[in-house]
């Protein structure tokens, strides 16, 4: 990957962006615990608070899904393998439903089928485009663990192209009010510039409690994650 | 005038010239059968030298073992029980509708089993679209259970389909004597018709079983873990292909002892029957006869066709009156359609030359070659893709990302379809007839044309249209082999569902039902001629 010039790094906040300049967050992606706004009572203060015994059964996963598995990586560098196959375990203890996306696991929780799920904030919001999505909520989980999560989208330059004008031109109109509101609007991710906002029903992400994880390593124990996922039994 | 010397071919020349064209057969359908030979074989290599990473835990394989063979033994049996009684009961008897109700069963052949099993999610459950009709909840029925319901309802069309042709080929005089000397009509049918129709029958099972093995959609939606469940979940979390790839090997094993005990039961005897001219009556139904097969047949057409077509159509409105915009997917539809279209012909044609020779002569090679061709139909679709992105970067580099290898892969994954029908109308016709014709002076390829093709027609169209509907549907092979930006309907649809967009998706489902149904006319047309 070819490094990316300094202003187009500047136009998110330095968290957003890769440490040496590989790439630019061009949208955020907030892992969230969805939620039965009419069964669900009591909601889960920190991540810990989902493996207790209140949600034998009613927690809906995707243990494949990319998501799932980029949460399990902040979770190794935020704590460590062994207390992430632990928190793992006890999840698996507690019979989590396992879905194959996250899509199905916000529409069970709305109707009910199971009480909450982890999954990204923005499916909620698609269902209620859809015209259901009333009966279920999002719920980030306040304590700055790995429970709210910020993933970005993100874009970079492959260093052989034959076309690095076209490329930087791309990125650049990701990070354009355009492209940033094309996706607070439509597929109701976070925009990641100065002055657009995330859509209504969405907090800002100021108000979200998100926890403190360099970006930059998550790569680097994606593997991991997947052999401790494999290893707690959840596939 | 005087006539030319009259050469009267001896018994040695028609078996010479037999002989000779019969050669190019077989290089013809070893030719063929390349690409199918291609996953499986490049996939046991792996394993072989690459060995099997992280082993899967025994108590876990004996779990996915006995899973998947329980699911593919119900749904079998169900599929085969459901498909006879709708084609017998449209065939034979003079219920009322009978040529709607003869395409109306035909018809779930065309929902993708994703689509199904979501279709069953949507209908079922607090919220259901049944649910709400019936005024209280049908629990949805996750794991085994749903997993049996789903597959045996949508692929009961398949043993309808192959068992409809073979129902009217039965010469009616074996029947009508058994009739006339006394026998009940449940006797005539358990001892004589389904005794006929069994050849269509194994054909039916193998079809509907091995496609079980293989299905993804429907036990990872409803939640039932087989071999292809796990295949695919070792594929997505692990950067370790190793331990998948080994998985893969196993199924194939699993698929291949289905074969072989297929084999070992096959009856012998051979039945070249003629097609029959002679009208037959039809079972005067009655009262609770026709009643109740009045209500098997709705309850079919409402489980496997009303109710998914409903949840489409209602996610369509719902989204609709929410706001969200109406988009064809006319650019999808055209790319699904002439995939499907090329593949389907193909495979037909590839599976002509493998038919002949394994109906002309059963031995070694003609038992590879049919074990072949079913043993990548069992592979699930992911794993065929997987083994055609790794062989064609190390052999076949200029055909990577193609349309070219996508193509030639489908022709690789559905030919056994192609292959059975064919097999199915050829058993029917003496083989002599070939040997006439070649013996009576006509070239190889007059042979092919005024008497192989003929023969074999009826198994052609219904292989090309089987493997043109399964194409169509195909989802995890064409995901790894398209060339960049070749979204496919079956492509819309998954990836609409999978990030919540349903009114997308129920609009690239309705236009996959709609453009599949046109095969599928062809496919039914000639049985309602009568």
């Amino acid at each position: 990957m070819s490094s990316l010039p300094a202003d187009l790094l500047s136009k998110v906040e330095s968290k957003f962006a890769d440490r040496d300049g590989r790439w630019v967050g061009t949208s955020g992606r907030v892992r969230t615990f969805v939620y039965n706004i009419d069964t669900t009572i009591g909601l889960p203060l920190t991540i810990d608070d989902v493996t207790d015994q209140r949600w034998v059964g009613q927690v809906g996963v995707a243990p494949t899904n990319g998501s799932f598995l980029a949460f399990v990586s902040a979770m190794i560098l935020e704590r460590g393998e062994d207390a992430t196959l632990e928190w793992l375990q006890a999840l698996e203890a507690n019979d989590p439903q396992e879905y194959p996306k996250n899509s199905p696991i916000v529409a069970a929780a709305d109707v009910g089928e199971i009480d909450g799920g982890l999954v990204n904030h923005y499916y909620l919001l698609r269902l209620r485009a859809e015209g259901e999505g009333d009966d279920a909520e999002n719920w980030f989980i306040p304590a700055g663990d790995v429970g709210s999560l910020v993933m970005p989208a993100g874009a970079g330059i492959l260093a052989n192209t034959d076309v690095p004008d076209v490329a930087l031109q791309f990125v650049e109109f990701l990070l354009s009010d355009e492209a940033q509101s094309f996706f607070a609007d439509e597929t109701y991710e976070f925009p990641l510039i100065e002055g657009i906002d995330p859509a209504v029903g969405l907090p800002s992400m100021d108000d979200i409690a998100t926890p403190d994880v360099d970006l930059s390593e998550l790569a680097g124990v994606l593997e991991d994650a997947t052999r401790l996922v494999a290893e707690a039994g959840l596939v | 005038m005087t006539a030319g010397p009259l050469t009267v071919p001896t018994e040695k020349d028609i078996q010479k010239k037999g002989r000779r064209s019969s050669r190019g057969w077989w290089a013809a359908a070893a030719i063929v059968l390349l690409p199918a030979l291609i996953p499986p074989i490049s996939l046991t290599w792996q394993v072989v030298t690459e060995g099997i990473g992280t082993p899967i835990p025994f108590d876990r394989l004996v779990e996915l073992f006995l899973g998947t063979l329980a699911l593919t033994v119900a749904v079998t049996i169900t599929a085969l029980g459901i498909g006879t009684a709708t084609a017998w009961l449209t065939n034979r008897t003079n219920v009322p509708g009978r040529r709607l109700w003869m395409i109306l069963a035909a018809l779930p052949l065309v929902i993708p089993s994703y689509v199904a099993a979501l279709t069953i999610i949507g209908a079922t459950g607090p919220g259901g679209l049944l649910s709400t009709w019936l005024g209280f909840e049908i629990p949805t029925p996750y794991g085994f259970v749903g997993a049996w319901l789903a597959l045996s309802v949508f692929l009961a069309p398949m043993a309808h389909l192959i068992v409809t042709p073979a129902l009217r080929m039965i010469d009616p005089a074996t029947e009508e004597a058994a009739t006339g000397l006394g026998a009940s009509g449940a006797r005539v049918f358990f001892t004589i018709t389904l005794r006929q129709l069994r050849p269509a029958l194994v054909s039916a099972g193998l079809m509907v079983g091995l496609y079980t093995i293989s299905d993804f959609g429907a036990v990872s939606l409803l939640r039932f873990d087989t071999f292809t469940r796990a295949i695919f979940t070792l594929y997505a979390g692990q950067i370790d292909r190793r331990p998948a790839a080994a998985l893969s090997v196993v199924l194939m094993v699993l698929a291949l002892a289905i074969l072989f005990i297929e084999r070992r039961t096959r009856s012998r005897a051979g039945y070249h029957l003629k097609s029959t001219s002679r009208r037959r009556s039809r079972l005067n139904l009655t009262g609770w006869g026709k009643g109740a097969t009045l209500g098997f047949l709705g309850t079919f057409v409402m489980v496997a066709l009303i109710v998914p077509i409903s949840v489409l159509v209602y996610w369509l409105v719902r989204g609709l009156s929410a706001g969200q915009d109406l988009g064809v997917f006319w650019d999808e539809i055209a790319r699904s359609l002439s995939v499907s279209v090329i593949a389907a012909v193909l495979a037909a044609a590839a599976s002509l030359p493998i038919a002949m020779v394994t109906t002309w002569k059963r031995g070694r090679f003609s038992n590879a070659a049919e074990t072949g061709t079913w043993a990548v139909y069992a592979l699930p679709h992911i794993t065929v893709g997987v083994a055609v992105v790794a062989f064609s970067l190390q052999w076949l580099r200029p055909l990577y990302q193609t349309i070219a290898l996508l193509v030639l892969t489908y022709v690789a994954m559905f030919m056994a379809q192609a292959v059975s029908t064919t097999q199915d109308s050829l058993r029917r016709a003496s083989p002599d007839l070939e040997d006439a014709s070649r013996g009576l002076g006509r070239g190889p390829f007059q042979t092919l044309r005024r008497v192989t093709v003929p023969l074999a027609g009826p198994g052609l169209v219904a292989g090309s249209a089987l493997v043109f509907l399964s194409v169509m549907k195909e989802l995890p092979a064409t995901l790894l082999l398209r060339p960049n930006g070749f979204e496919t309907l079956a492509i819309r649809i998954w990836s609409s569902t999978g990030e919540g967009f349903y009114t997308r998706a129920s609009v690239a489902g309705l236009a996959l039902l709609a453009v599949s149904i046109v095969p599928l006319l062809a496919l039914t047309y000639r049985d309602l001629s009568d």
